[in-house]
C-alpha cells in the first residue's frame, strides 16, 4: 500500500518522526512510482532553495516555512473532506501534490518578487508635535504653520537640488532656464 | 544703514504685492519689476497665491559682482518664516543690468490684507574681490564666498581638463557630470524640529561613515543619527580641530544611501552661526535637534541604509575660508558650479561652455 499524498510531502521536507519515516524509506525503496513522486518532490525543493539564496532579509523564513506545511496538511485534508468517493486515476493523483503546493509556491515567489521591487517600508510611526514643518522637493521649498505657508518654487524639469540645512532651514539649486543663473534658495523656520 | 522702499504689485486695485526695500548705498538698485503668470487661487478656507516676478537690477558699483542674495519675508503669512533668494557664478559689470527671477507661493487665510504680501531686501553682494556688502543677517557673505570658491576651483579644474585633452576631453567629462546629475535620485525632505510624544520602537541608531579629506582642518572623529525606516533623527557629529588655526563654523555635509544603493544629497550638518570659537587641537560635538522624513517624488518612503559625511566647509575665526579639493568629493554630488556649466553644454553646446570658461 503506497504511504499518502501528505506523508510523502512531509517524508521529502524530513518533516515526519523516526517510525513513520523509517517505514515509508522502506517502502520507497522498492517503489517506483513513489520514488518518481518523490524526485519531483526534491526538484521543488531544490527550485525553491535557489530562489530562497536571493530572497531579501528581514523576512522570517522559519514562520513561512511552519505556515507551509501546516497548509499543506489542512490543504490535502481539506481536499480529503470534499473529495468524491471514487478512487483516483493515477495519472491525476501523481500531479496531486505538486496542484497542491504550487499555487503556496507561486504567492511566495510573487511576494518575493514584489518585495525586492517595492520593499514595504513602514514610515516611522512616531508622533511628533510640530510647531513648524520646511519641507523640500524637486518642486520648491517651503514651510507650512497652522494653514499658512510660504514657498519658493523651482523650475519644473531636472536638475532641482533639495537638501536640509541644519534644523531650521532647506535649500534647494537649481539653474534658472530663462537666464541661465545659478540659484540656490533657502527658506527658514525661526 | 537706512532703506529706501519701492512697492510694486499686481494692480492699483490689489494690495501691492511685493515691497522692495534696497539701502539708499547699495551697490545694486531696482530698476523695474515684471510680474509673469501671478494669479491667484481659492484652496478650502486658504488662498493660494503664486508670485512669479522678475526683477530687473542694476550694478550700481564700480566692481564686478559675482554674487547676490535677497531676502524675501512675509510676515502676514507666516510670523518669523524668512527666505532667500541668491544668484552665484555672476559676472556682472558695472553699469550692467542683470534679471532676478523669484517664485514665490503664498498659503494665507481668506482675510483682506491691506499691506504687502512680502518684502524682499538685500542681503548681501560678493563682488569680485571677494569683498562683500550688505546687512548679512543671513550670514550670506560666508555661503556666497564658499560658492565663488567652489566656483572657481571648478572652472579651473575644467580648463585644465580642456588644456590637456583638449575640447573632446571636455566634452566627456561634461557628459559624465549629466550622467551623474541625470542619475542622481530625486527625494522629498520634510523637516521638523520636534518634541517626540511617543517612543518609535523600532529606531536605531546609525553610525556615519566619514570621507577621508587629508587636509580638512577639522576631523570628523565620530557621528550617528537615530534611523527608523525613512525617518532620521538628532545627527550629531563630534569633531577635531586639526589644524593650527581657530576654527569658528564648519559644516559636514550629510549622504544618505537607500536599499538600492542610490547615494542622494540630505543636506549638512553644521555649527553654530556664531559664537564657536574652537581652538587648535580642541574636540566639540555638534548636534541638530531635529527629525527628518524622506520620500521619493510620489511620496514613498524612501528607506535609510546608510549614511556618508564629508566636512564640506571651515571658516576660521580670522574670516578666512577652507573648501574640499576637487578630486576628494568628485564622486559625490555635483558642485553647483559644475551643475550649471553643465547645463550651459547641454542647451548651448561645447562652444558656449568655452567662452564661459573665457569670461572668467
Amino acid at each position: 500500500m503506497h504511504p499518502s499524498e501528505s506523508k510523502l510531502a512531509l517524508y521529502a521536507g524530513k518533516d515526519l518522526g523516526f517510525w513513520e519515516r523509517f517505514r515509508i524509506s522502506r517502502h520507497v525503496y522498492r517503489c517506483e512510482r513513489c520514488q518518481r513522486h518523490l524526485e519531483e518532490l526534491a526538484g521543488v525543493r531544490e527550485w525553491i532553495g535557489a530562489q530562497a539564496e536571493e530572497m531579501p532579509v528581514g523576512v522570517n523564513w522559519d514562520n513561512l516555512a511552519a505556515e507551509m506545511r501546516a497548509n499543506i496538511r489542512l490543504g490535502i485534508a481539506a481536499g480529503q473532506c470534499v473529495a468524491e468517493p471514487v478512487a483516483p486515476k493515477l495519472s491525476l493523483a501523481r500531479w496531486r501534490t505538486p496542484a497542491l503546493v504550487s499555487p503556496v509556491l507561486l504567492v511566495m515567489v510573487a511576494g518575493w518578487i514584489l518585495l525586492s521591487l517595492h520593499p514595504p517600508i513602514k514610515p516611522a510611526s512616531a508622533v511628533y508635535r510640530h510647531d513648524v514643518v520646511l519641507q523640500a522637493g524637486a518642486g520648491g521649498i517651503g514651510l507650512e504653520k497652522d494653514g499658512r505657508g510660504f514657498s519658493l518654487l523651482s523650475p519644473q524639469g531636472e536638475g532641482v537640488i533639495a537638501s536640509v540645512r541644519g534644523e531650521t532651514a532647506v535649500r534647494s539649486r537649481y539653474v534658472d532656464p530663462d537666464t541661465g543663473q545659478m540659484m540656490v534658495t533657502h527658506v527658514y523656520a525661526q | 544703514m537706512a532703506a529706501s522702499g519701492q512697492v510694486v504689485g499686481f494692480s492699483s486695485a490689489r494690495p501691492p504685492a511685493w515691497k522692495i526695500n534696497f539701502p539708499p548705498d547699495s551697490p545694486v538698485v531696482l530698476v523695474s519689476a515684471e510680474w509673469n503668470d501671478s494669479r491667484t487661487e481659492p484652496r478650502g478656507g486658504a488662498l493660494v497665491l503664486d508670485i512669479d516676478s522678475v526683477l530687473s537690477l542694476k550694478n550700481a558699483s564700480q566692481r564686478r559682482i559675482r554674487g547676490l542674495t535677497l531676502l524675501v519675508l512675509s510676515q502676514e503669512v507666516t510670523a518669523g518664516g524668512k527666505a532667500s533668494v541668491s544668484a552665484q557664478s555672476l559676472d556682472i559689470r558695472p553699469g550692467e543690468t542683470f534679471p532676478m527671477h523669484i517664485q514665490l507661493r503664498l498659503l494665507r487665510p481668506l482675510l483682506p490684507s491691506a499691506g504687502p504680501l512680502a518684502q524682499v531686501s538685500l542681503d548681501g553682494v560678493l563682488f569680485d574681490d571677494l569683498t562683500f556688502y550688505g546687512p548679512n543677517q543671513l550670514n550670506s557673505r560666508r555661503a556666497m564666498t564658499v560658492w565663488e570658491m567652489e566656483a572657481r576651483r571648478d572652472r579651473q579644474y575644467f580648463k585644465s581638463v580642456l588644456a590637456a585633452k583638449g575640447p573632446d576631453g571636455l566634452k566627456r567629462e561634461m557628459q559624465q557630470t549629466l550622467a551623474r546629475l541625470a542619475d542622481s535620485p530625486h527625494f522629498e525632505v520634510q523637516v521638523a524640529r520636534a518634541r517626540r510624544t511617543t517612543a518609535v520602537a523600532e529606531e536605531k541608531p546609525l553610525q556615519f561613515a566619514f570621507l577621508e579629506i587629508p587636509d580638512s582642518p577639522i576631523e570628523p572623529v565620530s557621528g550617528v543619527a537615530n534611523i527608523a525606516g525613512n525617518e532620521a533623527r538628532a545627527p550629531q557629529v563630534s569633531v577635531r580641530n586639526r589644524s593650527r588655526r581657530t576654527v569658528s563654523y564648519f559644516e559636514i555635509g550629510w549622504i544618505i544611501k537607500d536599499q538600492q544603493g542610490r547615494q542622494f544629497l540630505a543636506g549638512s550638518v553644521h555649527a553654530p552661526e556664531a559664537g564657536m570659537r574652537l581652538a587648535p587641537g580642541a574636540s566639540t560635538q555638534v548636534s541638530e535637534n531635529a527629525q527628518l522624513q524622506f520620500s521619493s517624488e510620489p511620496g514613498r518612503p524612501v528607506a535609510i541604509n546608510g549614511m556618508t559625511g564629508f566636512v564640506s566647509q571651515v571658516e576660521f575665526s580670522d574670516g578666512a575660508i577652507w573648501i574640499p579639493n576637487r578630486s576628494a568629493i568628485q564622486d559625490l554630488v555635483p558642485s553647483p558650479e559644475e551643475q550649471r556649466l553643465a547645463d550651459l553644454y547641454r542647451k548651448k553646446g561645447l562652444a558656449a561652455l568655452l567662452n564661459e570658461l573665457n569670461r572668467f
